[in-house]
Parts: structure tokens; C-alpha cells; sequence
């Protein structure tokens, strides 16, 4: 009667890492085999951060990419573009993650069949929550649709939690860009959240500039 | 209405362009450059949602679990505010947009439309300047505040007074407002929210801006009071990143401390931030700058470490008040790799003591500078020159010694008193060539070294080495019987042990007579330039080989510059020598058979050394030493405990290190730990003093402490640091922690220490780990490749113990592999060897293993024997826990054989015996074993009662596994006494118990229970599905018993539905498991099962016969719960095929028997019967 042992081993790690650094070289194939690690990791992170009953804890996407990233990159031998390479990637996965969960979330709740949600359980949304964070996935669709990169920008940062210089890296393109895009791209998902699902966005973040 | 590509390109153009007017300019503006009417009502469209999505998604996607997180995961909950958007306010600033909501009040972007500026502005709350004194008193501190300028430091501009308004009338929510200068970025609390723990290369910049911002703030007469991440911004622009410090003096003051400060306001949120308080504030005591830094060191171990200290603690408050009583975890402990200098820099900050700490923040900003020297306040404690320091203990003779650093946390101790320990000269004396060849004074070339090495010790100036490390260097690098050595040799020999000077020397000894005449020889040289600093020749009388070695070694001394030896320390070292020269001789044979690993010899020699000089401490030390190494645990600590009793001429050192091996020979852990921490704290050059605190902090599982002192110790001086030994505890401490890959990776990295130093018995003992770990990994293959180097290796260098190792951990790897015969084979290969080294405690554990194999291979009555021999041997080394481990052991294989009175006798035996060493782990688990038995037996009270004790034990001792355990059978009682209910509770509780322990294997087996409950209850399909499951899972994990249950189980569901041909699939299934059981009582259910399904297909006759034996068998062995299933089923097969008579009076015995004993659920069943 032992404990099960943790799931990541030092193969993985190192695995990861050269997929980290073909992907930096720019080998698409190694994204293919990345993601289903990462998507693994996130999910089993996801799962047991919850089973933590701590106080005052609220589950932070970002938290859970990041520790993904502990976990699975050697980190000493990576440099801040793989880093950002992993984050992106994560974004991806994470944003599924979570959507997934919020839609499983509205069928229950509207009184769909009873399916057994095992991980998602994890993640505990209140129902309005669940509600908004399925309208941002489908104005971000939308958005995907006038301007591809700009959802990605979109992506990056708000699921994965990277900062303007790292989503350049992962995008390929300079940090201005990736500023120009983000204030676009927020005042256009912010008038269609208001106008196609009638959700003030305003308190969605609180303000940057506080004291 | 879709935009073109081509149309969008122009929309975000455009709109960046409008940006970068002003909203006046961007009507006119647009009007002119937007020609196309749909790329301008878009522009106009983004720019209007621009202002207010400034924010929006500016933190990451955040699903919060429960009302406390609102504030960060609602989308559309829209504050309420005190002050609108344009609004005016103190008859000058506008306001532009809300910002945050804190403790004190609001906080707003405005416009101060005097001086055309953009201001934050901070609205108090008026409740928290009810009087006139605290208004006072808040002028004062932002006029104070005011003054201070620099880049980390928030600009504070004024405070500002709302006229009164009689309209709205005094209450109205706030009337005082500071207006600060406007910060864009977010603060350290979420940045660390999101980054969780920083490199401290990350660290620095924002570290050394915080500690330079309080340090302004401090020069200038200003104390924060609450300091905090939340406190802090970080600001992005053009040079960087800029670390600013807000709310400087605006906490307000409470001079009732905690209960005050942490007052909760009508909202319900707490004023102040206990969470950051020093102990000072959270007493309500004055506050100095020194104050702030406590916080700011909170603050840093936080970045650094991902955590605050006790953040286990339920509430900030509770938090806090722990702050007052007790140290923090050293940061190195969470984080070995952080650098050591932040390490205590952090702990000099959180030092309790204010006055401890760095006075202000640019002290601490100073000793952050990478390029600052350790100096002044940097390091931990004024360095005291140990070797001065020692000396003064050696004189003060029996005065208490009062460790420098007692009240540090163990891995700071370690870390700093490396930092700062000043590097003795060290010399190392080799045995001496004796040049008679006589073998009657061998002897000699012991005692003199150990002589002149106490000579040279004394005083503490000079570093000496133990003997057995000497003797291994010796043997290792083969430097018998040399005179000098070459230069190349000594090159070796520092390396292996990191001496500064060898001595060496040779005697000519003619007899042994007392009138004898012995002329030794010496050779000092310097290791390094291999240079002879000096050559000494004496001559002396044997009976005064003593006098011989003060002479000698006083001529060193001058030689080495460490001045003579005073009559005080002269003292010291006539008391660590043996008197008469009989005791001196048989003691340093003793010592030299000892160093050769022959235990037995050694003990025989010393045995007489003690008797020839009953008073010589250290005699007896080595006499419990050679116990030990021959498994004797209760001969050892006899000796040891005269070895202290003795003790009080020798010297501090000496007694301290007496002391440590008598805590180990008593298991007490802890207390050696301390020992070895205070011989470390004074002597942080010995190496030796090290490891013994790592392998005692080992012991005594307070792992990471381990490991944060291995990691210290590798900061050690070359060559020091790169000792083989290092790298093996560490492996070894990585082995409890079940960190296998971690432990085969230190030890490949000892291994390769010691292949590099040519050190032959630390490269097997390496080896032997390595294979080790393999093992538990499951890489059975390398692993018994490497057992068989370490054994090779072992043979080579005649290290039999290493050899036996070797052989024991192949017979684990075969014993993995199933292959029991070799596996016992490579066990008695070891055993032979233990028990002609006379390792009696080796042996033992062999036996047991031995035991282990022949069990597997059936051999029950075998392993019986081997186990009773492993039991007598423990008994006899006086190893009370091993000997109570076996008496467990005994218990399951004689229940096995059927014996199951035999089998409780023992465990009762047993769970005295782990009661009596206070071993409760070992008691919950006997007691556990013990209920199995009473309920086999049928005694399901006592059971039950059993159970119980063993559930509270287990919960007592935090052992989750234990109390599932636990609650699992006691749902097996429940279900047989009949109370269903009750029983599904039980098996609840344990699926929920072992479910978060993933334990999947035994959820599978508690669901079987419930499954069987579910049949019990009429839900015969629901029982089939989730026996199925369980069944699933139990294949999976390889569970033998359990899953021959579950088939057996299932085969009677399906029976009970008639469905007789699926019913014999399970049941030939059974068939073909069986023989992988050894437990009778799942032999007795199966063949339970077996006859009943005989019935069903028309042959009652065999049916009956099977039960019949089935019942004479469960008797046999008192398994009354069986017994009484089989009857019952006997008597139904008789009722159904005719023989009612009989039937029913089987049954009325079922039925009288079941209700004495309290089966209910089986004379439920049994009056079932005889009703139809």
C-alpha cells in the first residue's frame, strides 16, 4: 500500500526540453508531440491543486501553467525563448482546459444528462463565471476569424499569462506589434462582449495601475 | 456588416494613430483620415470601449472556487464606489476612473485640474479618522512622508479636505484624500501571485529597489508600517523595470497592537496586514526601521521561496502570532539551491530580536549588492577564530559549553558556520613502519599516531583526522610502510582527505620487555609542495612511549606554529590515552583490528583493554563500537554509556562526540543531531562532524534538514566538498524520502568521487546503492549489473560486509523477478559471510529475507524456521524493533499455514513487544492484524473493538492508510452483524480515505465490500457491475487474494440470478488463480462458491462432499465466520436436493450458532431458509 509515484519523471523533463528547443529552432512536428505531455500534466495539476484544501485559494490558470513548466522543463538548460515557447503552447491548452470545463459546467447546470465530470471537478465556477468565460472564447473565435493574430495575442496572454516580450518570441514578431495587437484586440473583444452577449467587461480585470 | 481584410488593416491603423491624440483631437482627426465610413464607425467603436477595457483580461483567466475570489473572477461585477467618474472632488481633482479598493479607503485615477495632472488619489475612510487626534496624527505622518523623494518611494503630494457638504451631511463616506503620484503596472503581489517563486537572479533588481526605497524612507525619519507586496509596483518603462513603494506612513498607527491593527471594519475586511507585521507590531511594541525590514524580509523569502514562513497556519492572524514564538524554516531549506548569502541575509531579517536584524533598508540594500563582501552585520555572528575559540573551552575544562549558535535554525547553523569558519591547518598521522618486523610490537605503529595525533590536536589549533579515515586512505592508496612519499602520493592523499601536512614515521622496538629501548623517527611534509618541514627523532623506553609522543609532538607543534601544549590541555591528552602500557598495547590492537573491519577480534582485544584500564573512556567507546558493528545494539550502548560515565577528563570535543554515538546507539536521533549540530557549529571544517549531523538528521527523518546540511557541506573547502561520502548519504536520505531517481543519480555521482580518489569500499558501498535504487525503479536488469560490480569490486578489496550487501540486494532483485530459489540462494551466500564476520544483526536481517522467499516458494514451514532464527538473533543483539518486526512477519506465514491460534499468540506477542519500544506504528498495525483474527475467529466484538483502537492509533500517529485500513473492516463486521447501514459508512469512509491517497488497488478492494453489500441488500445487478470494476482495477495492481475474491464473489451473484454458465466461467477462473493464495480464508470462500455451483448443475452429492471437507477445513483452522457461510450452504443443498431433515437441523445449528456469536446477517439468512 504505497503512494502512486508522482507522474513526471526526469525522462520527461528532458524530453520536453528538446521538444522545447527544436520547437525554438522553428520544428512544427515538435509541438504535435508537446502538446499531448503538456495537456497531460496540465490536467493531472489541475486535479490535484484543488484536492488542497487550502484557505483562500482560488486557482490561477497561470499558476497552473507555470508549475506545469516547473515540472516539466529542465529549466537550467532553457533559455527565456523556450520558455515562452512552452507558456504558448500551455495557453493553448489551458484555454481548452478551461472552456471545456465551463461548457460541461452550463449542461449540467441546464439540466443535460448527468456525465461524470472527474478532473473538471477541479475547477469550481460559479455559473456566471462559466457564462463569461464562454462568451470571451466565442468573441475570441470570432476575432480569430478578422484577425487570426490577434487572438493568438489574445491567448497568450490572458491563458497564458506571458508577458508582451515572450508572446513576440512565440509569435515571431517584435514586442510592438504585440502591444498594437493586445489594444486592439481588447477594445474589440470588450465592444463585442457588450454588444453580441451584453457583458460589461469592465471588472473582468481589476485596473493595472494600483496602489 | 464584415470588414475586408484589407478595410481592418486600416481600422487598427487608424486607431493607433487616434491613441496618440488627445479624445478632443480624435473627432476632427478621424473625420479626416478615415475616408471609408465602415472603417470609421469601427475606429470610433474600439476607441470607445478603449478606456474602459484598459483593464479588462489584464489579469489571466482566473476561475475562483468560492466568494473569495470574486473580486478576481467575476467579469461583470461592477464595484460600488464612492465617486464617480467626473465627478469633482476637494474642489480639485476630477475624477478620471476607479482604481482599486483597500483597507483604508479608495483609490481613484483623477485629474488635478490645478495643476493639469494626472494624480492617483486615495480616499480614507472617514470611520478611521473619527477624532480630532488621528487626523492629527495622519497630517503629521503624510507631511513626513512628503519629504521623501526617490524612484522607489511613491511620490505623496498633499492631503486634501472635502468641504462639508450639508446635503449630503458628515457621514458621508470619505473626507480626507492624499493625492500620490500615478502608478501604472501591477503590483508585487499579483506579479508574485502569477510567477510564484523568482530566481534570485529575478529577485535581485526588485529586492535591492524595495530594500533602497525603505532605506530613503528611514533616513528620513519615515517608517512604512506596512510594508507588503500589495504595497509595492512595479513600473515598466523605458530604463527597465522600477520597483515603487506605496502607502509610506499612511498605515495607521495602533499603538494597541494586533487586536487593534487586525480590527475588523464594518465591511469585514481586516486593517493592516498581519501577515507582513514583524513580532514587534503584532505585540503592539514600538516600531523602528528595523520593523520594515522584518517585513521586507518576509517579503523576499516569499519571492524567493514561493511561500511565507508558517503559511500552514489557518489565518494571517494566527500566522503572525507564530512569528512571535517561533524561528522560520531557513528559505535554503524549501529551495536548496538558493544562494547561501540570501539565505541568511533573509534569516538576519527575521531574526525575532529587532536588534538582530539590518537596522535600516540600506543596510540590507547594501549586503544585497552582489558585490558586496561578507562583512560587518553581513554575516550571521562576529567570526571568532575557532581554533582561539576551542582553546579557551580546552582551559575552562568542565564548564558548560554553550553552543554559539543554539538558537539558529539547523540548516542556517550549517550554512553559516561555513560562511564563516577559519580554516585550520590540518595533519594527518600515518600508521607507523615498524622496521624490527617484529610482530609483537606491531602494536606500536597504532599507538604512536594516536598518540601524537591527540598531541597535536590539543588545543583545537590544528585539525587531526579520526584513525578510521586514515586507515581507509592507508588501504585505499596502499602508503604502508613508507617512509616519505613522493609527490604524486601526496597529491593523492590530499585530495582523499584534504590534509595540509602528513606525518610519518618508523620505530625500531626490541621486545617487549619493559627495559626496552624504541627509537622512532619522524617526517613532517607539506602535502602540497611536498616538501619534509621537519624530521624528528627521539628515543625512550616502551613502557614511556607516552613521554616519547609529548616530545615528539611538542617538536611539531613549534614546527606547525601552534605553540606548546598548556598544562591544562596537557591534562586533557594524558586523560584520552590509556594507562599502563598493557591497556595501551591491548588498545591499540583493538583499534587497529577494528579500522581492519574485523569486529570480533576487535572486541576480543578491547574486551582485555577495558579490563587492563577499566577507567579509560575511550576504551570503552571502541569496545561499544565493535558491539555495534556486530549488531550487539544492548553490549554497545553498556559500553558506551561507561565510555560517558568516564568521560569528564577528556576533552570537550571528545565528550561531545561520546555523547553523539551514545544518542545513535539509543536511537534518539534528534539528540544526536543536536550533538553533531554543536560539534559542527564549533569545528565547521570537520567534514566527519558533518555527515554524522546529515545521517542523524536522517535518522531521525527530519529529511530536508538532511539534505539542506549535505548541500551546506558542499560548500566546504576542496577537497572536502567533493567527498565520495557526501553524495552517498545524500543518495541514502533520498532513498527514504522514495526519491529514487534522485538517489541513483547521487549516487552514480559518489560512485564516480570515489572511482576518481581510488577509495575501493566507498566506490562498492556507492555501487551497492546505485543498485539500490535501480532496484526500486524497477530496472531489475541494471540493477543486479551493478550489485555484481559492488560485489566484484567488494571481493577485490576483501570488504566481506560490502560483499554481503551485494549478495542481499541480488536476492531482493531476484526475489523481484519471482526467481525465489536464486533469491535464497544469494541470501544464504550472504549469510554465510555475516555470520563468520560475526555481524550477528546482518544475519538476522538476511534470515528474515531468506524467510521472505521461502515463504513465496511455499516453504511455509521453512520460512517459519528461519524466522524464529532471525527472532532469537535479534533478541540476542537486544534489537527490540527488528525483533518485534519479525514477530509480525511470524504471525501472517504460521496463519497462513492454517494455525490460526498460533498466529494470534504470536501477534499478541508482538504488538507487547512494539507497545513496549513505543513503536505506535507498529502497534496500529498489530492491532489491526489482531482484529482480523478475532473476526476469522468469529469474535466480532472483540473485532470490532480492535479495529477501533487501531483507527484511533493510526489517526493519532497521521497515518491515513492505517485508519482506511481500519475502517474497511470494520465495515467487514458491521456486514456480518447486519448492520447495513452502518457498514456502508465504513466502506465510504475508506474509499474516500484511500481514494486521495491513490491508493487504487485498495479503493478496488473496499468497493468489492460495498459491492458485496449492494448483493446482500437484493441489488444484485448494481453488485455485479461494481465487482466487476473492482475487479478491473485489482488485476491491474496485481492483487492475487482480492482479485480471487472478487471472481468468487461474482460467481455467487450470478448464481443468485440464475445465470449459471457465466457463474462457471468465474468460477473455473478461480480454479486456475487459486493456487497463487496462501490465504486460507480465501481457499475456504472459493471452495464455498465451487460446491454451491456443483448444486446448480445437478450434482448435489459432490456438493456436499465439498462442504462437508470445506467445513471440516474452516473448523479446523477456527475460521468461524466460514464455517458458518459453508453450513448454511450445506444446509440449503441438502433442503433442495431431499434431504430436509437433515437440512434443517444443520440449519437450526447455523441459526443458534449465528445469533450466540452475533452473525446476524448469516441467521437472517438461516431463518430465510427454513421459512421457505
Amino acid at each position: 500500500m504505497c503512494r502512486s509515484q508522482e507522474a513526471t519523471t526526469m525522462s520527461d523533463n528532458q524530453e520536453v526540453t528538446l521538444l522545447l528547443s527544436a520547437l525554438t529552432r522553428g520544428d512544427d512536428g515538435a509541438a504535435t508531440k508537446l502538446i499531448p505531455v503538456v495537456y497531460d500534466e496540465l490536467r493531472r495539476l489541475a486535479g490535484s491543486y484543488m484536492r488542497r484544501e487550502r484557505v483562500d485559494h482560488t486557482l490561477q490558470a497561470t499558476a497552473l501553467v507555470h508549475e506545469a513548466y516547473l515540472k516539466l522543463v529542465e529549466q537550467r538548460s532553457v533559455d527565456w525563448q523556450s520558455r515562452a515557447h512552452f507558456f504558448g503552447v500551455a495557453a493553448q491548452l489551458m484555454r481548452r482546459i478551461l472552456i471545456d470545463h465551463a461548457r460541461g459546467h452550463t449542461r449540467q447546470k441546464r439540466g443535460g444528462e448527468q456525465k461524470k465530470v472527474s478532473l473538471d471537478e477541479a475547477f469550481v465556477f460559479s455559473e456566471r463565471q462559466a457564462d463569461e468565460l464562454l462568451a470571451v472564447d466565442d468573441s475570441l473565435k470570432r476575432l480569430e476569424e478578422i484577425d487570426p493574430r490577434q487572438a493568438r495575442v489574445v491567448e497568450l496572454r490572458f491563458f497564458g499569462g506571458l508577458s508582451v516580450e515572450e508572446a513576440a518570441e512565440v509569435l515571431g514578431v517584435s514586442p510592438k506589434t504585440v502591444k498594437r495587437d493586445w489594444s486592439v484586440a481588447k477594445a474589440w473583444l470588450y465592444a463585442d462582449l457588450k454588444e453580441r452577449h451584453g457583458i460589461d467587461a469592465a471588472a473582468m480585470g481589476e485596473r493595472q495601475s494600483a496602489i | 456588416m464584415e470588414l475586408t481584410p484589407q478595410q481592418w488593416e486600416n481600422v487598427k491603423a487608424l486607431f493607433e494613430s487616434a491613441l496618440e491624440k488627445s479624445p478632443a483631437e480624435r473627432t476632427s482627426f478621424l473625420a479626416q483620415a478615415a475616408q471609408d465610413s465602415a472603417v470609421r464607425r469601427e475606429v470610433e467603436r474600439l476607441l470607445s470601449h478603449h478606456i474602459d477595457s484598459g483593464g479588462f483580461l489584464s489579469k489571466a483567466a482566473v476561475p475562483g472556487r468560492s466568494q473569495s475570489s470574486k473580486r478576481h473572477s467575476s467579469i461583470a461585477s461592477v464595484p460600488d464606489q464612492s465617486f464617480l467618474p467626473g465627478e469633482l472632488v476637494a474642489e480639485r481633482f476630477r475624477i478620471t476612473c476607479f482604481i482599486a479598493r483597500g483597507g483604508m479607503g479608495e483609490v481613484y485615477e483623477a485629474e488635478d485640474i490645478e495643476l493639469h495632472e494626472r494624480v492617483a488619489l486615495k480616499a480614507i475612510r472617514s470611520e478611521l479618522l473619527h477624532d480630532g487626534k488621528a487626523l492629527d496624527r495622519f497630517k503629521r505622518e503624510v507631511h513626513l512622508a512628503r519629504k521623501v523623494t526617490h524612484p522607489n518611494v511613491c511620490r505623496i503630494f498633499d492631503l486634501f479636505r472635502q468641504p462639508a457638504n450639508p446635503a449630503v451631511g458628515p457621514t458621508q463616506n470619505s473626507d480626507v484624500f492624499v493625492a500620490m503620484e500615478l502608478l501604472e503596472g501591477e503590483n508585487l503581489a499579483d506579479f508574485l501571485r502569477r510567477q510564484r517563486r523568482l530566481r534570485v537572479s529575478d529577485a535581485l533588481p526588485i529586492a535591492l529597489q524595495m530594500a533602497a526605497g525603505l532605506g530613503a524612507a528611514h533616513s528620513a525619519g519615515v517608517l512604512h508600517r506596512d510594508f507588503k507586496p500589495a504595497n509595492v509596483v512595479l513600473v515598466t518603462g523605458a530604463k527597465g523595470m522600477r520597483a515603487v513603494i506605496t502607502d509610506f506612513g499612511l498605515a495607521l498607527r495602533s499603538s494597541q497592537g494586533v487586536s487593534d491593527a487586525a480590527s475588523v471594519t464594518g465591511t469585514g475586511e481586516v486593517l493592516g496586514t498581519p501577515a507582513y507585521m514583524s513580532p514587534e507590531q503584532v505585540e503592539g511594541k514600538d516600531l523602528t526601521p528595523a520593523s520594515d525590514v522584518y517585513s521586507l524580509g518576509l517579503v523576499l523569502y516569499q519571492m524567493v521561496t514561493g511561500t511565507r514562513p508558517f503559511e500552514d497556519s489557518t489565518t494571517p492572524l494566527a500566522m503572525a502570532v507564530r512569528r512571535i514564538k517561533e524561528d522560520p524554516v531557513p528559505p535554503r531549506t524549501l529551495v536548496p539551491d538558493l544562494d547561501l548569502r540570501w539565505d541568511s541575509l533573509i534569516m538576519q531579517c527575521l531574526a525575532r530580536e529587532p536588534e538582530v536584524r539590518f537596522q535600516s533598508g540600506d543596510e540590507v540594500a547594501e549586503a544585497l549588492r552582489p558585490e558586496t563582501k561578507p562583512h560587518g552585520r553581513w554575516s550571521f555572528e562576529p567570526r571568532i577564530m575557532l581554533g582561539s575559540l576551542a582553546l579557551i573551552l580546552a582551559i575552562v575544562g568542565g564548564a558548560v559549553l554553550i553552543p554559539r549558535v543554539r538558537h539558529r535554525a539547523p540548516a542556517a547553523s550549517v550554512a553559516a558556520a561555513i560562511e564563516s569558519m577559519a580554516i585550520r591547518s590540518s595533519v594527518a598521522v600515518l600508521p607507523f613502519h615498524n622496521l624490527s618486523g617484529r610482530s609483537d610490537t606491531d602494536w606500536v605503529s597504532t599507538a604512536l599516531p594516536e598518540m601524537l595525533t591527540a598531541e597535536l590536536a590539543a588545543g583545537g589549533k590544528l585539525r587531526t583526522f579520526p584513525g578510521e579515515n586514515i586507515a581507509r586512505a592507508s588501504a585505499d592508496l596502499k602508503l604502508t610502510d613508507m617512509q616519505t612519499l613522493a609527490s604524486d602520493t601526496l597529491a593523492r592523499l590530499r585530495r582523499y582527505l584534504g590534509n595540509d601536512y602528513v606525518v610519518l614515521g618508523s620505530y625500531l622496538d626490541h621486545g617487549s620487555s619493559s627495559a626496552a629501548q624504541v627509537r622512532i623517527d619522524l617526517w613532517l611534509q607539506d602535502t602540497k609542495t611536498g616538501e619534509i618541514a621537519a624530521t624528528v627523532s627521539e628515543k625512550g623506553s616502551e613502557s614511556e612511549l607516552d613521554d616519547l609522543a609529548t616530545r615528539a609532538g611538542a617538536d611539531l607543534r613549534q614546527k606547525l606554529g601552534v605553540g606548546e601544549i598548556t598544562p591544562a590541555e596537557a591534562a586533557v591528552v594524558r586523560a584520552s590515552l590509556p594507562s599502563g602500557s598493557e591497556a595501551v598495547r591491548l588498545y591499540a590492537e583493538g583499534l587497529a583490528k577494528l579500522r581492519l573491519a574485523d569486529a570480533r577480534a576487535a572486541r576480543d582485544l578491547l574486551d582485555q583493554a577495558v579490563a587492563a584500564d577499566p577507567n579509560y573512556a575511550l576504551g570503552h567507546s571502541a569496545l561499544a563500537d565493535a558491539w555495534a558493528a556486530l549488531g550487539y545494539d544492548q553490549k554497545a550502548r553498556q559500553e558506551s554509556k561507561q565510555a560517558l560515565d568516564l568521560s569528564s577528563g577528556l576533552s570537550h570535543e571528545k565528550r561531545l562526540w561520546i555523547e553523539g554515538k551514545d544518542w545513535e546507539l539509543n536511537r534518539q536521533w534528534n539528540k544526536a543531531a543536536e550533538i553533531y549540530r554543536t560539534l559542527f557549529d564549533f569545528f565547521p571544517d570537520n567534514l566527519d562532524y558533518g555527515l554524522h549531523l546529515a545521517a542523524a538528521q536522517e535518522q531521525a527523518r527530519t529529511l530536508d534538514e538532511a539534505l539542506a546540511t549535505l548541500a551546506a557541506l558542499q560548500n566546504l573547502p576542496a577537497p572536502d566538498r567533493d567527498d565520495p561520502r557526501i553524495a552517498l548519504q545524500q543518495a541514502d536520505v533520498f532513498d527514504i524520502k522514495g526519491a529514487y531517481k534522485e538517489e541513483e543519480a547521487a549516487a552514480e555521482t559518489a560512485a564516480g568521487r570515489a572511482r576518481d580518489l581510488g577509495a575501493t569500499l566507498l566506490l562498492a558501498r556507492a555501487l551497492n546503492q546505485q543498485a539500490r535504487s535501480l532496484e526500486k525503479q524497477g530496472k531489475l536488469d541494471d540493477a543486479l549489473r551493478g550489485a555484481q560490480e559492488a560485489q566484484r569490486i567488494s571481493e577485490a578489496a576483501g570488504e566481506r560486509a560490502e560483499v554481503a550487501k551485494a549478495l542481499t540486494i541480488t536476492g531482493i532483485i531476484r526475489f523481484d523477478q519471482g526467481n525465489f530459489a536464486d533469491a535464497a540462494e544469494a541470501y544464504n551466500r550472504a549469510l554465510t559471510i555475516q555470520r563468520e564476520s560475526g555481524d550477528m544483526r546482518a544475519a538476522a536481517t538476511t534470515l528474515n529475507n531468506l524467510a521472505n522467499a521461502l515463504g513465496e516458494q511455499g516453504d511455509l514451514s521453512g520460512s517459519i524456521k528461519m524466522l524464529k532464527e532471525a527472532l532469537a538473533t535479534f533478541r540476542e543483539v537486544g534489537d527490540k524493533h527488528s525483533a518485534a518486526a519479525v514477530l509480525g512477519s511470524m504471525a501472517a506465514r504460521i496463519i497462513q499455514q492454517g494455525d490460526l491460534k498460533g498466529g494470534k499468540k504470536m501477534l499478541e506477542e508482538g504488538l507487547a513487544a512494539s507497545r513496549e519500544i513505543g513503536d505506535q506504528e507498529r502497534t496500529s498495525t498489530a492491532l489491526y492484524n489482531l482484529g482480523e483474527v478475532l473476526r476469522w475467529q468469529g469474535d466480532l466484538k472483540g473485532a470490532r473493538k480492535t479495529y477501533e483502537q487501531a483507527e484511533a492509533l493510526s489517526k493519532q500517529i497521521g497515518d491515513q492508510s492505517g485508519v482506511a485500513y481500519a475502517l474497511y473492516s470494520l465495515g467487514d463486521v458491521a456486514t456480518a452483524e447486519g448492520l447495513f447501514v452502518s457498514a456502508l459508512d465504513y466502506y465510504n469512509q475508506s474509499i474516500a480515505l484511500r481514494t486521495q491517497m491513490g491508493e487504487k488497488g485498495n479503493v478496488a478492494e473496499s468497493q468489492m465490500a460495498l459491492a458485496l453489500l449492494l448483493f446482500e441488500e437484493g441489488d444484485a445487478i448494481g453488485a455485479e457491475s461494481s465487482l466487476r470494476e473492482a475487479r478491473e482495477e485489482l488485476r491491474k495492481e496485481g492483487i492475487a487474494d482480492d482479485e480471487i475474491l472478487a471472481n468468487t464473489l461474482l460467481a455467487r451473484i450470478l448464481l443468485a440470478q440464475g445465470r449459471l454458465a457465466d457463474a462457471q466461467t468465474e468460477i473455473s477462473e478461480v480454479h486456475d488463480l487459486l493456487s497463487k493464495s496462501q490465504d486460507p480464508s480465501v481457499h475456504l470462500r472459493a471452495s464455498t462458491a465451487e460446491a454451491q455451483i456443483a448444486a446448480a448443475e445437478g450434482r448435489p452429492q459432490d456438493a456436499i462432499r465439498f462442504l462437508q471437507a470445506t467445513i471440516a477445513n474452516a473448523k479446523k483452522f477456527g475460521y468461524l465466520g466460514y464455517q458458518l457461510e459453508s453450513q448454511l450452504a450445506l444446509a440449503e443443498v441438502e433442503i433442495t436436493s431431499g434431504r430436509v431433515v437433515n437440512g434443517l437441523r444443520v440449519l437450526a445449528e447455523v441459526r443458534t450458532q449465528a445469533q450466540q456469536k452475533g452473525f446476524q446477517l448469516i441467521a437472517y439468512k438461516a431463518a430465510r431458509v427454513s421459512g421457505k
